[in-house]
């Protein structure tokens, strides 16, 4: 365990007297945001004031503002704390304790935490939600946000099913982020890409997963849409922009009709952005 | 007339990059008919200045000057030294040149770069377009050596980082390690620094490092390639910003006056670990904000390039660059030692590809890319290598890179 | 999908692990092969797998059961599963020396990112229910080695020293006291005839070799 200093310097003798009394009820809320905010990331070595923190983030009573910078304190310690491995095993049950809070912004703050965690209790408390929406501690897009988190997740079956049948459009949009990771998705994404009655923003969803399932699929397509007069200007600025960063070089290099098809963007009526990545393109596969 | 002009004691394009810190070079006149001997030169910045600006020193020590005049002998080198002005860092690869004058006559004249970390909420389209690109070749849709930086900064390199005196040299050493592989793509792109005790409204765009939406999902201009990340196979970047980043500073942080006032001693000052850093970190909900998935944001860089940037300037501004002034690095010590990795004469892991023990079991990325312009810090950095980053004790201790707002002189 | 529930599942361990006779079934459930995890994420074949091993704590813990508890022990880095595995290890009818240095091993394995876990019924997590840690459980264990853990106290002291941070006090008094435990425990007496000691491979008889 570090001994680190000597002695404090006066800044940190007046956070130690400020935080010895940061579970105190009469205290104002933006005092103890300020004594919690201040308590230096070696407070875990000190089973008082770690518990006082814990205390707080569990205390339904205490103001939002203040349980929320103790969580904030708590996970500014984990980056910086020489003993926060000590803490963790209480840290993620106390987590665990409030993840059903009536606050959603604690439910929000805490699962997302637990989640990046890959903890098995949160994958299974948001699962849970999304099979029976009465048990849903966040939204649905929300809750196949942070399952995504973990590719072994087993959460495929569920976000496919609500691709199939989206509560809203955002949960369908998440469901298909999530997707992006399953290579066994990318049929899906390759169709959703050439539907041009699909919405933009899912499209260039697809475009992005299947560079990354499928990138030369996507190439091909990207190419098409850059020359298909009848797409829009925001779907072929994404596809060209995946052509000059991820293509073939040689191949891109030998492609005298894109060239021209990309030098009448940079002159046409298109978009400041389509002109600007067609610019790029031409600089980089300039004749 | 043939002269022969060395930056960074290089021919090679690669090394024609300078920081505030002065690069050894040196300039030859070739011997041939009709080539007088001796020869008087000036060298001077080639007009008009566009872009970069550099000064010259005729020898180590010596005061910084707009010219610089030479005898040169043919077949003999002269040494001398050339450095950015401070305040005029480049804008562009090549934006400044060194002319060599005899009279109003130029015998020679050579591009370079005044390379400078610059604040990213200042930075020019071109800079930030050239910056996002080298990014995002980096990751190469997950399937390049961005893989490697995300892996190393999970729970198990953790303890070799953190939460004792290491952090700063070990994260010093990580930037750099990104930087140079950035630069591998481009020369021109050095690693900007998110201010997080300012507002940055200008990093947070759709063409720059992206807006977030309610859920925290971050989105993309049609034309920025970062709408094609990916990280453990996963597409996109998580981030909830929790104070407004157009208006705000994140939350709870220390200002840089609050964080250069930790204290005199290293020991003190590396309090900043907790906070400022800590809490930037800890502004956010979404990948940057634990750190098991802290790396998968790349915005992580920009955090840590402005924690380097502030014990820079604490380094500049208390003369902390020796390691062997107690001062420079903590000195005090637990009982039983410093963890390994955190004293100055141990090597780094991941760098040193030690595993096992009480190191991690594995250690991905391999040793410290070479530089053209330098050869600091070796291929297996220890904690003091880190330290004199711009060779202010030991010349060749420079590490090539400067910030924007932290003078040389 | 998977063709069984989880609460299928753990209804099928709840009877194995009380038929001495179905032992060897319960040990297959331990093969990372088995048909059973097909299509689980990991967290679920976590929360499958710790079960079996907890399994065998009341039941007894056979031979080709208990590789698979010390692989878990040398190799596995989740909390639960090193829980379970320290806890099974307490289900063998012999201890061994050889034991301790895999307990040790896991303590390494975990320390870095342990956690409260709940071990009493199938896919608890501590929220409603109290709960105990690898470390905890790893050094119980090394507590019921008693004497047979000998080999490891230098390893054990130097853990003490929490040079890295890892242990907080309530844990380090923990260490200390089974630090004590092995060292104030009587040595091995004379192995009988019939003894039998696991050397980390197998089981072999030493009075029968003769030693």
């Amino acid at each position: 365990m570090s001994a680190k200093k000597s002695k404090a310097p006066a800044k940190k003798q007046a956070a130690a007297k400020a935080s010895a009394g940061s579970a105190k009820m009469s205290r104002s809320a933006s005092q103890r945001i300020h004594a919690l905010s201040r308590m230096g990331g070696d407070f875990c070595e000190d089973t008082e004031k770690l518990q006082g923190v814990l205390n707080t983030i569990k205390d339904t009573a205490a103001p939002l503002p203040v349980r929320m910078t103790a969580l904030q304190t708590m996970l500014s310690a984990s980056f910086s704390a020489p003993n926060f491995n000590a803490c963790r095993p209480d840290f993620l049950a106390t987590l665990r304790s409030v993840a059903a809070d009536k606050n959603m912004q604690i439910r929000e703050r805490v699962l997302g935490i637990l989640s990046r965690e890959q903890d098995g209790f949160a994958q299974q408390v948001l699962m849970e939600g999304l099979q029976d929406p009465a048990k849903a501690l966040l939204p649905p897009e929300k809750a196949l946000q942070l399952l995504s988190y973990d590719i072994h997740a087993d959460a495929y079956p569920l976000a496919r099913k609500i691709v199939q049948n989206p509560p809203n459009e955002a949960a369908k949009r998440e469901a298909l982020r999530l997707l992006a990771a399953d290579a066994g998705s990318a049929p899906m994404f390759e169709k959703l890409l050439k539907n041009k009655k699909e919405a933009v923003d899912v499209r260039q969803l697809s475009a992005a997963a299947l560079n990354s399932l499928a990138p030369e699929k996507l190439q091909q397509h990207a190419r098409k849409i850059v020359l298909d007069k009848s797409e829009g200007d925001q779907l072929k600025a994404t596809s060209l922009t995946a052509i000059t960063h991820f293509a073939d070089e040689a191949a891109m290099a030998k492609d005298n009709a894109l060239y021209k098809g990309v030098d009448k963007l940079r002159t046409a009526h298109s978009s400041p952005a389509l002109k600007r990545v067609s610019k790029q393109f031409l600089a980089k596969y300039s004749r | 007339m043939a002269i022969n002009l060395l930056i960074n004691g290089s021919a090679d394009p690669k090394a024609r990059y300078v920081t505030w810190a002065p690069s050894p070079c040196s300039i030859e006149l070739a011997a041939g008919p009709g080539v007088a001997s001796p020869q008087a030169v000036t060298l001077r910045n080639k007009p008009p200045a566009s872009g970069g600006v550099v000064v010259f020193y005729s020898k180590p020590g010596a005061a910084a000057s707009n010219t610089l005049a030479l005898t040169l002998t043919p077949g003999t080198p002269v040494s001398f030294l050339v450095g950015g002005k401070f305040g005029k860092p480049s804008v562009a690869d090549g934006d400044v040149a060194i002319q060599v004058m005899s009279g109003t006559q130029v015998l020679a004249e050579m591009p370079l770069m005044v390379r400078i970390r610059k604040n990213a909420n200042t930075l020019s389209a071109g800079e930030r377009d050239r910056f996002v690109s080298a990014l995002a070749q980096l990751n190469n849709k997950g399937a390049g050596r961005y893989a490697d930086f995300r892996n190393i900064h999970d729970e198990d390199g953790l303890p070799e980082a953190h939460g004792a005196p290491g952090f700063l040299p070990w994260h010093r050493a990580f930037t750099l390690d990104l930087e140079r592989q950035l630069q591998a793509f481009d020369s021109s792109v050095t690693l900007p620094y998110w201010r997080f005790d300012q507002k940055a409204p200008a990093l947070f765009t759709a063409d720059f490092f992206g807006t977030s939406d309610q859920l925290g999902t971050v989105h993309f201009g049609p034309t920025n390639p970062l709408q094609f990340w990916v990280t453990d196979g996963i597409p996109g970047i998580k981030r909830r910003p929790l104070f407004n980043v157009a208006t705000a500073a994140a939350n709870n942080v220390f200002t840089e006056a609050q964080t250069l006032a930790l204290g005199n001693q290293f020991a003190d000052f590396r309090d900043l670990e907790d906070n400022p850093h800590g809490y930037a970190h800890t502004s956010f909900g979404g990948s940057i904000s634990s750190v098991p998935t802290a790396v998968k944001d790349p915005l992580f860089f920009l955090l840590h390039a402005n924690v380097d940037r502030l014990w820079a300037k604490w380094q500049k501004k208390l003369g902390r660059f020796d390691p062997s002034v107690a001062a420079s690095f903590d000195s005090t010590k637990p009982p039983g030692g410093n963890r390994i990795g955190h004293n100055l004469p141990d090597t780094m892991w991941p760098w040193n590809g030690v595993t096992g023990g009480v190191r991690p079991p594995t250690a991905p990325g391999g040793p410290m890319p070479d530089s053209p312009s330098v050869s600091a810090p070796g291929a297996r950095p220890r904690v003091e290598d880190l330290l004199d980053y711009r060779g202010a004790i030991v010349a060749g201790s420079r590490l090539a890179f400067d910030y924007d707002d932290v003078p040389f002189a | 999908m998977p063709a069984w529930s989880e609460a299928q599942f753990a209804a099928l361990v709840g009877e194995l692990g009380t038929d001495p006779a179905r032992r060897d079934q319960l040990t297959d459930l331990l093969r990372e092969d088995h048909p059973v995890y097909e299509q689980r994420g990991t967290a679920a074949t976590i929360r499958m797998r710790g079960w079996v091993l907890l399994a065998f704590q009341h039941l007894g813990l056979p031979g080709p059961a208990l590789i698979y508890v010390l692989e878990e022990l040398d190799n596995g880095r989740d909390a639960y599963l090193i829980a379970a595995a320290a806890h099974a290890l307490r289900g063998s009818t012999t201890a061994s020396p050889a034991m301790a240095g895999f307990l040790v091993r896991a303590i390494t394995n975990v320390r870095d990112h342990d956690d409260i876990v709940c071990l009493r019924n199938y896919g608890a997590y501590t929220v409603d229910e109290p709960g105990t840690t690898a470390v905890r459980e790893i050094l119980e264990s090394l507590r019921w080695l008693g004497p047979n853990g000998r080999g490891v106290l230098p390893e054990l002291e130097t853990l003490r020293e929490n040079r890295s941070g890892q242990f907080s006090k309530s844990l380090l008094e923990e260490l200390k006291n089974t630090i004590e435990v092995i060292r104030s425990s009587a040595p091995p007496s004379e192995l009988q005839e019939n003894d039998r000691v696991f050397n980390g491979t197998g089981y072999f008889s030493p009075a029968a070799q003769g030693r």
